[in-house]
């Protein structure tokens, strides 16, 4: 019989209950599924964790490449044994794997480390700053995570650890949201070497200006936070929005547990910029609290407004508190610290005595840092 | 849209824009864990791409396909195939030719290389390849997402993407475009009757979008996926 060529209501109700995957940047989606594969593995091996038979300082780290089985993005001498493994056996628990963002292929290039510093080490002498990777702690439920752009060197300097916590909350209540992102901001954004703020940011002698695309790392940074904490909610980065009008937001996204109804709370992500205007960034501010509200539909419990100041001068924004009311948006100003600039660097020239005997008299450079 | 450039002219800019389709075919396929694609699948997978396009609002670069009895065929796929192959961009394994007088056709199966993932890559740093490329990543990864994971007990040592062939092929089959324009006469399957009409599967996403979004916060990557679920069921 010839199949229809639109759906029935009896077919289209079989997607109730459809939950969004994972979303963002493929390497944001990359992050995204280890956490769900290190859940998974936890929960496969709870007993031998459980038992203390999962040694503390075991480590196995994940780093991403779109297509694994072509080019691993590391060195060939390294991948030269690599071999496929697979996901579903939920038994890589050491050593480096290079992954696609849906962990469908992986492959094993290092099978084991001895212990969590030398996992660490490797990825220091091996990988680059390009290079998205994050260091499981197996026995720890500590995620260590890199992101793309973050100078190696640096990054060891402070971590973003993002914790697999053992119970995750059944009801996640916007007061909750709140905390997670006191606790993010506090962490990572309130001083300049904060574990996100730190790569944000591009220092000379002359100027301090923050890197491109500032709203996207803290998404990033925040998507894996979010994502880590709470195991019962998905958190969406709205794909089709492509930052079109500055758009940088992220939907928490769950069910409820007992009366299965579908809950969302809306962020908008804001930087207000050093190199702004007073204007220009009170209204980009304004607009993150428009946003924010325009987000709003059936499911929303609450919408934020997160505006991470970054400006020079932390003046008073007018009217932004009443803006924020007056659209029933919870607003949250995060003041940034800002960097100091590069001391520069001075050569002092200094002129030996002459002699009247012997070699010519030379000059002798020495450099001095002011 | 700005007038494109007059020293390139309409037939080579299509064949252009074909070759960098294909290329992000076959390179969304083994970024979306697909891996290889045969002939026909790469075929089957165009033909679903063009009637599914305009739901990302993107044009599509075929209203037809001929029909033909390997499945839908583009000539064009052929020949950026062999352009892309002859470049160093795709490898061709089990290449085969048909015996045809009046089309170019032949078998293989086709991976993308590091330098066609590089080539890739750079397509994507116009705003137009960016949007391309995610949107034929997304029904890729679509597609992953609703053939069950490989059974690895059984066979741990075998290429778990074999062993999705079978249901990503029912899947394609199913395609409500595809589906129509199979049941119609002719040596043309036909997507868009007339350029701009809405086909079947961008019916069909639409109606699923409107559905979901009554429900939930989705992203149209969901869609797609739902959609493909659907038909998986349509084929049980």
């Amino acid at each position: 019989m010839r199949a229809s060529t639109t759906f029935s209501k009896a077919e289209l109700s079989q997607l109730n209950g459809t939950e969004a995957s994972v979303s963002g940047t493929p390497e944001d989606r990359f992050l995204q599924t280890c956490v769900e594969y290190f859940r998974e593995w936890l929960g496969a091996h709870a007993t031998r964790l459980v038992a203390g038979q999962v040694a503390p300082t075991q480590a196995m780290v994940m780093v991403y490449a779109p297509a694994p089985l072509i080019d691993t993005g590391l060195d060939a001498q390294l991948a030269k044994n690599k071999k496929q493994v697979n996901r579903k056996l939920c038994i890589q628990e050491n050593g480096l794997i290079v992954a696609n963002e849906n962990l469908r292929t992986m492959v094993e290039v290092v099978p084991s480390f001895a212990e969590a510093q030398a996992a660490l080490d490797f990825c220091i002498g091996n990988l680059s700053a390009d290079h998205v990777f994050v260091i499981l702690l197996m026995a720890q439920r500590r995620v260590l995570v890199h992101q793309a752009g973050s100078d190696m060197l640096d990054w060891i300097g402070d971590i973003q650890v993002v914790v697999i916590p053992e119970h995750s909350p059944l009801v996640i209540t916007p007061e909750m949201i709140d905390q997670t992102l006191t606790e993010f901001y506090d962490l990572g954004l309130r001083t300049h070497r904060g574990v996100v703020s730190r790569h944000m940011w591009r220092v000379d002698e002359k100027s301090v200006r923050l890197d491109t695309a500032p709203e996207q790392r803290v998404q990033s940074a925040l998507l894996i936070q979010l994502g880590a904490t709470y195991a019962k909610a998905r958190v969406l980065v709205r794909e089709e929005v492509g930052n079109s009008g500055g758009r940088v937001d992220l939907c928490v996204s769950r069910f409820h547990p007992v009366t299965s109804k579908q809950i969302e709370t809306m962020l908008e992500l804001k930087v207000l910029k050093p190199a702004g205007s007073e204007t220009e960034n009170l209204e980009w501010a304004q607009q993150g609290v428009m946003q924010a509200a325009g987000y709003r539909n059936v499911f929303t419990d609450a919408c934020f407004a997160c505006i991470y100041d970054a400006r020079k001068v932390k003046a008073e924004m007018a009217g932004l508190q009443e803006l924020a009311d007056h659209e029933k948006v919870i607003l949250r100003p995060y003041a940034m610290e800002l960097p100091p600039l590069k001391i520069p660097k001075t050569i002092e020239k200094v002129e030996l005595p002459s002699t009247t005997s012997g070699p010519a008299a030379k000059s002798q450079k020495k450099k001095k840092v002011a | 849209m700005s007038k494109p450039p007059s020293f390139i002219g309409k037939i080579e800019r299509e064949h252009l824009h074909f070759v960098r389709w294909v290329l992000f075919m076959l390179t969304a396929s083994e970024a979306s864990g697909l891996g290889s694609l045969t002939r026909d699948r790469l075929h089957a997978m165009l033909f679903m791409s063009f009637a599914s396009s305009r739901f990302y609002g993107i044009y599509p670069l075929r209203q037809r396909a001929r029909r033909t009895d390997h499945g839908p065929h583009y000539r064009a796929a052929h020949v950026a195939l062999g352009v892309l192959a002859l470049a160093g961009l795709v490898d061709v394994e089990g290449f085969g030719a048909h015996v045809n007088k009046k089309e170019l056709q032949f078998e293989g199966t086709f991976t993308v290389t590091a330098e066609g993932l590089r080539v890739a890559t750079v397509l994507q740093e116009t705003l137009t390849g960016a949007r391309l490329y995610r949107f034929i990543l997304d029904l890729c990864l679509a597609s992953v997402s609703v053939v069950p994971q490989p059974d690895v007990a059984s066979a741990p040592t075998l290429d778990p993407r074999s062993q999705v062939d079978g249901e990503m092929d029912k899947v394609l089959k199913q395609d409500l475009t595809y589906q129509e324009a199979i049941h119609r006469s002719g040596d043309t399957l036909f997507i868009e009757e007339t350029e701009g009409d809405r086909t079947p599967t961008v019916k069909g996403l639409i109606s699923i979008d409107q559905y979901l979004q009554a429900q939930t916060s989705v992203n149209a990557k969901d869609v797609l996926g739902a959609y493909q679920r659907l038909l998986l069921k349509r084929a049980a």
